[in-house]
């Protein structure tokens, strides 16, 4: 048995889009622990709550991350709704869910790519931003941006989608499905990818239960958690929603989850056109927000995020909390690195789809 | 929606986290808000989608026992409240402890200073900017019952709506 030596891994390292710091203790080439740092990209976020007002603060909640932002405002909005005891329109919960969607779509997208660049399979990356790219002028047509819509709002949305933009969509998906499918078929019957994912990282049903996890990571152990299944203020419950499960826990069955919910997500778009009703897209927002407080969830693209917010009859919140989903899954990941190879620790991260700046907000 | 937050003693946080998991609930997360008192904490527990939430108040001196015994995963938000906040953990799960490194930070526990310590009067005038758009009333203080409450009440028209109505001023 070789000595124990310690590696750092991070905050900067190839697959690592974020900083986070990782001590790797390491027994030979397996490792024994590892100790995660953060706060490299630490800003104050939810500090911020106190010196913004409440309206305005979507804009920032919205920053919190480039890849999530839809989620974060709607999170955030749907906690101050829920505070000041707001009722959403109809169709703004049918476009919001439509936006979130493909807000899931682009997330998914943008870690196949990460993941297949972990890998060292440059040309998959390529093809899975390449779709992504397509999701994204689907974000700019409806709502003048690309990363940061700017959309969701306190009360409802800010813009609407028109029919033909509706109708452009769904033709859009349509047509992407032949390039989705021959993206799914590689990354799932690849053999470098079957050899680098499989058996990887393993977290049973029990760990997931007993480790906290959210999101993909959770579902890809079999565990049925997500949060559009309990959603208030969205389109799920009346569209209909089973959430993707995996059962073998590993790398691979995290990576299968990602892909397969890029077909539901195409799914739940089409299904929110063919139902989205007429009506308002916002409410009058009047007075502000009582002393009380109020917890929101949204299941984002990596999982559950938490929201809460507490007024006291000022413009501002006296306190605003996020609990992101990587938040919940540093624990899991820490589990996972223990007994790894060194060689297999880029995976482990990947697919848990870390996104450090949510993290620490 | 409905949401329930059971206030309970300090002492009583270890009994009732063994409760909760006993009855299947998930910790979803632990909520740090500073106070004049202290520290509030507010652990939320989820099953079937429902949130119970249990809340402690801890004095600014005093330190507050870990839950890591009954969910291990707490350790993050632990250690989050500790290195932002600067309250102190006890027994955290030894291996997950990290004393005050989780968090590399270029300030000390940032978060510590009393953040809401102004009364709302004061920051309802500092925070009232014209031309940010946003779309607010105010509604006038119900009457004092003390000394104040001889005064009538100034009638909420025009610029006087927009004024905070305490203190007559």
């Amino acid at each position: 048995m070789g000595k124990n030596t310690i590696v750092p891994f991070g905050p900067q390292h190839p697959v690592l889009p974020e900083p986070v710091h990782l001590d790797l203790e390491l027994q030979d080439e397996k490792v024994v622990k590892a100790v995660p740092s953060i706060g490299y990209v630490h800003r104050g976020l939810e500090k911020l709550v106190e010196k913004r007002g409440f309206q305005e603060y979507v804009y920032v909640a919205e920053r919190v991350c480039g890849i999530c932002s839809f989620g974060h405002g709607w999170g955030y909005s749907k906690a101050v709704e829920g505070l000041m005891e707001i009722e959403v329109p109809k169709r703004a919960q049918y476009l919001r869910t439509i936006w979130h969607e493909l807000s899931r779509l682009h997330s998914h997208l943008l870690w196949a790519g990460l993941g297949a660049d972990g890998l060292g399979f440059e040309s998959l990356f390529m093809q899975s931003w390449r779709l992504r790219e397509t999701i994204l002028d689907m974000i700019e047509q409806t709502t003048g941006g690309r990363v940061i819509f700017s959309v969701c709002k306190v009360g409802g949305v800010r813009r609407d989608i028109s029919d033909a933009d509706l109708k452009d969509i769904v033709s859009r998906l349509g047509k992407m499905k032949k390039d989705i499918d021959g993206l799914v078929s590689l990354f799932l019957e690849d053999e470098t990818i079957h050899a680098r994912l499989k058996g990887v990282g393993t977290v049973t049903l029990q760990e997931a239960k007993e480790l906290g996890c959210v999101g993909p990571t959770a579902r890809g152990s079999g565990l049925a958690q997500d949060y559009r299944l309990g959603d208030e203020g969205g389109a799920y419950k009346e569209l209909g929603f089973t959430p993707v499960l995996e059962t073998d826990g590993d790398c691979f069955a995290r990576a299968k989850v990602r892909l397969r919910e890029i077909y539901q997500s195409v799914d739940l778009i089409k299904a929110c056109v063919e139902n989205i009703p007429a009506g308002d897209i916002a409410v009058p927002v009047k007075g502000f927000p009582p002393a009380a407080e109020y917890f929101a969830r949204v299941e984002q693209p990596r999982g559950e995020a938490l929201y809460y917010v507490k007024g006291n009859k000022t413009k501002n919140l006296e306190r605003f909390r996020l609990r992101t989903p990587t938040n919940a899954n540093l624990a899991v990941l820490v589990k996972m690195l223990q007994g790894c190879d060194l060689a297999d620790v880029p995976q482990i991260i990947l697919t848990i789809d870390p996104c450090i700046s949510c993290c620490e907000r | 929606m409905k949401q329930e937050i059971i206030q309970v003693p300090s002492s009583d946080i270890l009994a009732r986290a063994a409760q909760f998991k006993k009855d299947g609930y998930r910790l979803v997360q632990i909520l740090c808000t500073r106070i004049p008192e202290g520290y509030e904490l507010t652990y939320s527990f989820d099953r079937d989608y429902i949130m119970t939430n249990m809340r402690v108040i801890v004095p600014g001196e005093g330190s507050v026992l870990s839950v890591t015994g009954q969910f291990w995963y707490a350790f993050v938000w632990e250690n989050e409240i500790h290195d932002l906040f600067g309250l102190k953990v006890e027994c955290i799960a030894p291996e997950v402890d990290y004393g005050g490194h989780f968090f590399q930070l270029a300030k000390e526990t940032p978060w510590h200073e009393l953040a809401n310590a102004k009364p709302p009067a004061a920051a309802f005038k500092v925070n009232m900017r014209s031309g940010l758009g946003i779309d607010a009333t105010v509604k006038p203080a119900a009457p004092n019952t003390g000394a104040a409450a001889v005064k009538p009440a100034v009638p909420n028209t025009g610029a006087s709506a927009a004024k905070p109505a305490e203190g007559g001023k």
